[in-house]
Formats: C-alpha cells, sequence, structure tokens
C-alpha cells in the first residue's frame, strides 16, 4: 500500500540530506560554495566534526532542530574519486555523472555548444569542480557564518566566488519583487513531480496525482522507481535502480546496505540523488524587446512572450480566464489542446514537461506514463550579484538517473530541433539557437499555432545563456560517514 | 500515383585482410561523413541517386575474424542500386580511388576496374531478416522534392496569415509552387508508391503473420527451460567504450546505430529466431507502415540481420535525436517488440516466452544494447536536417495539395 511507501521514506528521513527533500524556502539566501579537495585526510576530519556535530542537515530536520541553518554537501565524480580512491567504481555511476558534464560528445546532446558553450562558462568547463556546499539562511551573514569553517583549515579550498541565491530579489527593471519568478517575470517552480506515498500527494486532487505523482525511486536511490508496473503499492520484492557501489570492504563500520547489483559490494547511492547545477544568465532587455518586436494587431508583447513560455505570467495555464486565480495552477495535460492552439508546442513549458502530449484517454495516460519517467524535482532560485541585482536563474535538480531525467529533458525535448514534428526550431527559452556551422539551416523559429494558420517567429537568439553547470552526487547521511572514516 | 516503390535494405559483410583493420579505421575516421551538408562527401554518397541512408564501420569477431560492414538504404533492388554504383565509378576518378583504397583492405579483392569493387560488394551482400522503412513507398527524389514543397509553401504562408483568407492563402501557395521550378510538377508524384497494404496484402500478411504468432507460442513453451536458465550478462556500460561510440553521434540531429550480439545456436531457439523475424516482418507490413513503430516515430531505416552463418544478429538503424532517447523511447513503448527481437541473444536480460521481461528492464536492456555497438566512423544521409516525422507531413502535405488544397486538411501538415 501506498502508506508502506510513506512509512520506507519516513524511516530513511535521518538518513537523507534534507535538500532532497526540501527546499529551504524558509531561507530567503541560499548560498552555493563549489570547492575543490586540496587536503584528503584533513576535509575527512571537517566532514567528521561536521557529521559528528549534527551541521549536515537531513531530512528529519523539522522534528530535530528547526531552527538550524541548513547545510548540506554533494560531489562531483572528481570529488568522489579523491575521497574513495580504489572504492570508486566509475561504471557503477550514471555515465553522465562519472564523465562529468563538460565534454564535446556531452555538449552536442545537451546543446552546450555557441553561446552556451564551455568557452563561455564562469565555472565548471575543465570539469574541475570536486563539490559543493549549499548552505542558507535569513541573510548573506547567516549563510556566511554556516560556511564559516572554510576560513580555516578545512582541507578544500573555494572555487569561484560564492553563488548567491535570493528567494525573493527585486526586479531592477520593474522595481517589484521577483519571488516565485524569473527574471523575464514569469511565475516560475511550478511544475514539480510529487512523491507517490506523501503526505503531500496525498492531499493532490486526482488530476493533479494522475498527472504528477512519481514512485520515490525516480528522484532518491534506494526506492522502487517507474520500472515497477504498479506506481501505487510498493511491497518490498520490486527491483531497485541502479545505484552506485563501492567493494564492501571499505565500509569499515557496516553502515550501507549490501548492494543488490554487485556481489561483495555496498550500496553507496542508497538515500542519495543527482544533483544538477547550471547556472543561467537571463536577458530581460532583449526577452521583452523580441516579444515587443514581434507581436502582432492581435498579440501585444505579453500575449507574444506567454506564447514563448507556454504559460501566462502569473503562472496560470495559457488559455486560462485572465486574472483568473486558478489554485490549481498545474492540473491541464494538453488533451485539449492537441494541435498546440492554446500552448503552442514548441514553447518551453510544453516542451520541458509535454504531459500526455495532446493525447487523452487511455492513450493519454501511457504517454504521460512516459513522459514521468523524465521527471526532476527542481530546486531553483534567482542569483544575485554583490548588489543584490538578479542575474539569472541558478538551476538545480534532483533525479536518480542524469541520462534519463535531466539529459533527456534537455536534449529530446527542450533542445531536439524534431520535438512534437517541428522542425529548425528548439526552446525559445532555454534553447541553443547559435551552434557551429553544419551546414544545416538556422533554429531562429518559433511557431505559433493559430486558427487560419500558423504564425512564425523568426530570428530569435539565446535569451538566455548557460555561465555553469557540473553534475553532483549527493549523498546519504551513512555514505557521509563512510567517506569521513576512509 | 506512381509505380509502387519498393527499398532494399541491406549490408556488404566483407572479411579484413589480417592486421589491416587498423589502418582501414584510421583511414574511415579521416573520411568520416557525418551525415550534414557540410562534410566532405568523398566517397561521392550524394551521386547515388537511389541512395537514402548508408554507413561504413568494422568490428571484430572473436570467431570470424576482423569484418568490414557497408550498410546501404536504397529504393529499389540491390542490383539497380550496383548499376548505378558501377557507373559513378566509371565516371568519377576520384571517388573510384576511395572506394578502392577501402577494397584495398578487404580479403578477396583484387584490385582493378569499378567493375570488380561491384562483383565483390554484390557477391557479400547480406539481406535482413526484418527490414524496417519509416517512408514507407517514397523515394529518395521523392522526399527531397516534398521539402521542396514545404519550403515554398512556409515561405508563402511567412509570419502568418495577415489578414489572408484561407482561400486566399491556397491560392497563393499553389501559384507559387507552379512559379517555383523546382515544384512545378508538385502534382506528379516522382516516386511515392503509396504506403496502405491492399486486402491481398492484408490477407497474405495477416494468415501468415497468425501462423508464426501460433508458431511462437508453441517454440516459446519449448525454450522456456532454456531461456530461464540463459545467463544475464547484467553488466554496466563500457565507459570507455562508449566514449569511442559518442565521438561520432550528435554531430546532426539524426544518428546512427550498428550493433553486433552473438546468438543463442541450438536447434529449437534456431526455429524460434526465425519464426520471430517472419512475425516482426507481418506486424511491420500490416501495423507499422506509416512511420511510426511501435509508438516510435523516430526512425528512417532500421534493419536486424542473422549474419555469420546464423551466429550473429546484426542491427542497423538511422534514427532521429540521441542514443539515449532512442534506447529510452525503446524499452519505455516498445519493450515487447525489442524483446521478440533480441531475446535469442546472448547475455539478454532474462525474458519470458521471448516476449516478457527482458527489455522492460529498461537500463539492463540498454546497457547491454550499449555494449554490442560499434563505432561508426563513416555515415551517409540524403536528407540530413529532416525527421522521419516531417518526411510523412510533407507527403502528405504535397498530397492535399496535389488534389486542389480545397479543404483545410493541408493546414495541418505546416
Amino acid at each position: 500500500m501506498s502508506d508502506q511507501i510513506s512509512k520506507a521514506l519516513d524511516a530513511a528521513r535521518p538518513s537523507m540530506q534534507g535538500f532532497l527533500l526540501y527546499p529551504y524556502k524558509e531561507h530567503q539566501i541560499a548560498g552555493y560554495q563549489l570547492f575543490s579537495i586540496e587536503d584528503i585526510a584533513v576535509f575527512r576530519d571537517t566532514l567528521k566534526t561536521q557529521l559528528d556535530n549534527d551541521e549536515i542537515t537531513s531530512a528529519n530536520w523539522k522534528s530535530d532542530n528547526p531552527s538550524a541553518r541548513p547545510l548540506n554537501v554533494a560531489f562531483t565524480a572528481s570529488g568522489l574519486k579523491k575521497l574513495l580512491g580504489d572504492a570508486f567504481i566509475e561504471e557503477s555511476y550514471d555515465r553522465p555523472f562519472a564523465e562529468g558534464m563538460a565534454t564535446n560528445a556531452r555538449a552536442r546532446k545537451l546543446g552546450d555548444l555557441g553561446p552556451n558553450g564551455h568557452a563561455n562558462w564562469n565555472w565548471g568547463a575543465d570539469n574541475e569542480i570536486d563539490g559543493v556546499y549549499l548552505a542558507f539562511g535569513a541573510d548573506r551573514a547567516e549563510v556566511n557564518a554556516r560556511l564559516g569553517f572554510l576560513s580555516g583549515a578545512s582541507g578544500i579550498s573555494p572555487l569561484a566566488p560564492l553563488i548567491v541565491g535570493d528567494r525573493e530579489p527585486t526586479s531592477p527593471q520593474t522595481g517589484q519583487s521577483l519571488e516565485g519568478k524569473d527574471i523575464f517575470g514569469f511565475a516560475d517552480g511550478i511544475s514539480q513531480p510529487i512523491i507517490i506515498g506523501t503526505k503531500k500527494y496525498a492531499k493532490l486532487s486526482p488530476t493533479e496525482k494522475r498527472l504528477h505523482g512519481v514512485p520515490a525511486g525516480e528522484l532518491i536511490l534506494g526506492f522502487p522507481d517507474g520500472t515497477d508496473r504498479d506506481w501505487e503499492n510498493f511491497d518490498g520484492t520490486e527491483r531497485l535502480p541502479r545505484s552506485p557501489y563501492i567493494p564492501r570492504e571499505f565500509d569499515q563500520l557496516g553502515l550501507l546496505k549490501r548492494s543488490t547489483e554487485a556481489e561483495a559490494s555496498a550500496d553507496f547511492g542508497r538515500f542519495g540523488s543527482y544533483l544538477v547545477l547550471r547556472q543561467i544568465e537571463q536577458d530581460y532587455q532583449g526577452f521583452w524587446d523580441f516579444a515587443a518586436a514581434n507581436g502582432t494587431d492581435g498579440r501585444d508583447k505579453i500575449a507574444t512572450a506567454e506564447k514563448m513560455v507556454g504559460r501566462q505570467m502569473d503562472g496560470n495555464p495559457l488559455g486560462a480566464a485572465p486574472g483568473e486565480n486558478n489554485e490549481d495552477k498545474n492540473g491541464f495535460d494538453f488533451s485539449d489542446d492537441v494541435n498546440g492552439r492554446v500552448c503552442p508546442l514548441g514553447s518551453h513549458v510544453r516542451r520541458a514537461n509535454p504531459r500526455s502530449g495532446g493525447a487523452s484517454g487511455k492513450k493519454g495516460d501511457q504517454k504521460l506514463r512516459v513522459t514521468n519517467r523524465h521527471r526532476i524535482t527542481r530546486r531553483a532560485r534567482l542569483y544575485v550579484d554583490d548588489n543584490n541585482k538578479p542575474g539569472g536563474l541558478f538551476f538545480a535538480c534532483l533525479n536518480s538517473s542524469i541520462t534519463r531525467q535531466f539529459e533527456f529533458i534537455q536534449s529530446t525535448w527542450c533542445n531536439d530541433q524534431f520535438f512534437a514534428g517541428l522542425q529548425r526550431e528548439v526552446d525559445p527559452i532555454i534553447g541553443t539557437i547559435n551552434r557551429p556551422p553544419t551546414g544545416l539551416a538556422s533554429l531562429d523559429r518559433f511557431t505559433i499555432p493559430a486558427e487560419t494558420c500558423r504564425d512564425l517567429l523568426s530570428g530569435l537568439t539565446e535569451f538566455t545563456k548557460l555561465k555553469g553547470g557540473a553534475y553532483f552526487f549527493i549523498p546519504s547521511m551513512p555514505a557521509l560517514s563512510v567517506l569521513a572514516a576512509m | 500515383m506512381a509505380r509502387k516503390l519498393k527499398h532494399s535494405l541491406f549490408t556488404v559483410i566483407a572479411q579484413i585482410d589480417p592486421g589491416r583493420r587498423e589502418p582501414l579505421v584510421t583511414m574511415l575516421e579521416a573520411k568520416s561523413y557525418l551525415g550534414t551538408p557540410q562534410s566532405n562527401d568523398v566517397f561521392a554518397f550524394g551521386d547515388l541517386e537511389q541512395l537514402h541512408y548508408a554507413s561504413m564501420f568494422t568490428y571484430d569477431d572473436p570467431e570470424d575474424g576482423e569484418l568490414f560492414v557497408l550498410e546501404l538504404n536504397v529504393d529499389h533492388t540491390p542490383e539497380k542500386f550496383f548499376d548505378d554504383f558501377e557507373a559513378l565509378l566509371d565516371q568519377n576518378n576520384e571517388a573510384l580511388e576511395q572506394w578502392v583504397s577501402v577494397c584495398d583492405h578487404l580479403h578477396g579483392y583484387f584490385g582493378g576496374a569499378p567493375s570488380n569493387i561491384r562483383r565483390f560488394f554484390e557477391g557479400r551482400v547480406q539481406k535482413p531478416s526484418t527490414p524496417y522503412v519509416g517512408a514507407v513507398g517514397l523515394s529518395r527524389d521523392q522526399i527531397r522534392l516534398d521539402q521542396k514543397v514545404f519550403e515554398v509553401v512556409d515561405q508563402t504562408l511567412g509570419g502568418g496569415a495577415n489578414g489572408r483568407t484561407f482561400d486566399q492563402l491556397t491560392q497563393d501557395v499553389l501559384t507559387n509552387l507552379k512559379n517555383d521550378p523546382a515544384t512545378a510538377a508538385f502534382a506528379d508524384p516522382i516516386g511515392d508508391g503509396g504506403h496502405k497494404l491492399g486486402v491481398l496484402g492484408w490477407i497474405g500478411n495477416g494468415v501468415a503473420g497468425v501462423a508464426s504468432l501460433l508458431g511462437h507460442a508453441i517454440l516459446g513453451v519449448i525454450n522456456l527451460y532454456n531461456e530461464r536458465k540463459a545467463p544475464e550478462h547484467n553488466l554496466r556500460q563500457n565507459f570507455a567504450q562508449v566514449r569511442e561510440q559518442t565521438a561520432f553521434e550528435d554531430h546532426s540531429p539524426t544518428n546512427h546505430m550498428a550493433s553486433i550480439v552473438f546468438l543463442h545456436k541450438d536447434a529449437a531457439r534456431n526455429l524460434a529466431k526465425r519464426n520471430v523475424y517472419s512475425l516482426l516482418n507481418r506486424a511491420i507490413r500490416l501495423f507499422f507502415n506509416n512511420g511510426v513503430l511501435g509508438g516510435i516515430e523516430t526512425i528512417h531505416f532500421a534493419h536486424w540481420a542473422i549474419v555469420n552463418q546464423g551466429r550473429r544478429l546484426l542491427f542497423v538503424s538511422n534514427y532521429d535525436g540521441t542514443w539515449d532517447s532512442y534506447l529510452d523511447d525503446f524499452t519505455l513503448k516498445a519493450n515487447e517488440g525489442l524483446t521478440l527481437a533480441w531475446a535469442h541473444g546472448v547475455g539478454f536480460p532474462r525474458s519470458l516466452l521471448m516476449v516478457g521481461g527482458g527489455a522492460a528492464y529498461g537500463p539492463e536492456f540498454i546497457d547491454w544494447a550499449r555494449r554490442s555497438m560499434t563505432p561508426c566512423p563513416v555515415w551517409y544521409s540524403a536528407y540530413p536536417g529532416l525527421s522521419i516525422k516531417r518526411i510523412i507531413e510533407n507527403r502528405d502535405l504535397r498530397r492535399e495539395l496535389a488534389s486542389g488544397g480545397s479543404n483545410k486538411d493541408w493546414l495541418k501538415h505546416v
């Protein structure tokens, strides 16, 4: 039954880092400190001290210590290689993680080319990062205090200045609060997968359950994922998704469970997840200038921008009455909009989550189920400079397979020029339009299906630019203890 | 309607002379043609007007030694293709030189004239057990013409209707199509043989399909013990091997896959293999003849061939999108079909009656498939940048307009 999932999740809470389940919205400021490990032994001591003093926040923090400022830590493959040494079994990890985000083959796949190419990144281009600390607090002072250990002998050194995420910065262009919005002023972060069996899931409407319920193993390793036919029930006999493992002799304290996949191995990944970070600069002026220049008599700049994004600015679905305060902004599946006349087929929202792809009935359910094998938990915030001026989105997401989830969304939906039968166009918000020349036609188009015939916008350029990125693994508390004790 | 057009999908498989695989691969990699218009077509693939997709790769077989594979997907018959191929080599010395330099690495080639290359290749043709074509009945030139029709329509529509009525739009489009020399003859199909099966085809394939299905059920029971006992590889991907493969991927929005797996060889399995490919053939003809294979809308040409005296299964595919999404699509939408096609492979994830389990274990199947692949340094597409979905839409667009475009249906395809 699904309360078995709920019990299993509750039992796992003390073993999971809090970021897996919480965006820590209570805390206005987030600090993302990328680092490299300089002295492995000293860093193990740092980690051990932090674990002994309960400074790494678990998913049980609300009961344990709700007033503490959260701190979580994640590692890249290069970081885990340093810490695990011979116990790092490369092929036991998801391949994108093991190889790092910044490889040439991956850049072609993800569209990290041209203006989004590694050459223009501020960090991550050399896969030089070992890990990231995620610290949260009411203001910068609290975040800095949380990261105070970095000024002592911690065994790690910061790479790139602290990236600061703000939950509600002020828009320099409009002077309004950007709480829950992106730089362009659009409501963001509305659509999230909800783990089946949680209290949050129980409160959803049947429609929302159908649209957004996913098995826990899609987002957290150690639980059954969507491979299982029955998503609602869980009896402990299911195959678990593939999880990183280490030879058992390296788990000297016996903290980890046996790997169900490899002999004589311990499951290092259980109750962990892969974390994707991408810093996405947003060009407010460029975006709105383009929308203003590409309106028609019946479509002003806001309507044009909304067609590109695929939602109304306030987060309501396209087609909902203007200003209508829809409590449920996410209960649609496009089955009444097969041709995209309401929400264009190639719009950002439709590409990033095509839902039932316009199909309805049983076919729609099947498509939805396939789509939901590609969901991610999003944990983005706007990043701000030293003067609190927001520059764009610090994208963060969690998934149990980077290949099947984040990379699939990025390559097969957002950056695929063949998406939904379209041609020569990619996601108008996050797609890479200006790629190195191959002789193929330009991708600077955006199709808006309309009554008589489609409208076509052309001359698009990148309104967002990638400034850095890396793949991380966010280990469980017992796995952190193994890293500290080796 | 034009005469029914058939495609031929096949490979040429030749033994590589001892010690010559590495130089051959190095040479092929240097001539790498990755399906984009900017690539340098030294083999003159583009001059072969029947050719849709081609590839060249090698693999090292533990029992049969080092082998070279040339994959060809063409209009009409292999014989007609080789007629054109020989004529091309007769006229084009540079291309001849390139083909000779490939053949020089191959066992049994003694040099000489274009007719020798032709004979060498033709004598080594391997026809597939199960071919799949996305754009059934469409010739290469028809596909290119349909795309030109789309482009003229697209330009005529411009930024949108801009106050024009449906009738005005239709008129503008038809006028522009007639005025453009490239599309003036758009109403006369040059190679659209139609994709629908006739009544006789339905009956013939239906009866054969039911017989194969019954055969599969019986052979499934006979094979059950061996099937459940067969060891699974259950190995993760070999990252070094994958890196060699991905170097040749995602240079264009369409990609290529070449895989060779070992087959179980006992007598009951041999019967079941032959039967299952017959079953798949019937299913493809009956149900999957319009650009979609079991829910997958991204395959241009693919085929399964039993090669090396029944000991290997060769699979080649030309598909839209990335490899990971292709395989993902396959395991999520069509895992029963995949299991039917691959259940006789050594190390395949455990299946049940050669249709259940198996590929349904997504990651296990995907990793097994990756391990079976070989890098493909030379790959040609006759229409890069054109998805199979667009090809089908373009065909329907042209057909609607050819019949006058008086209903609004043609607009659905732009």
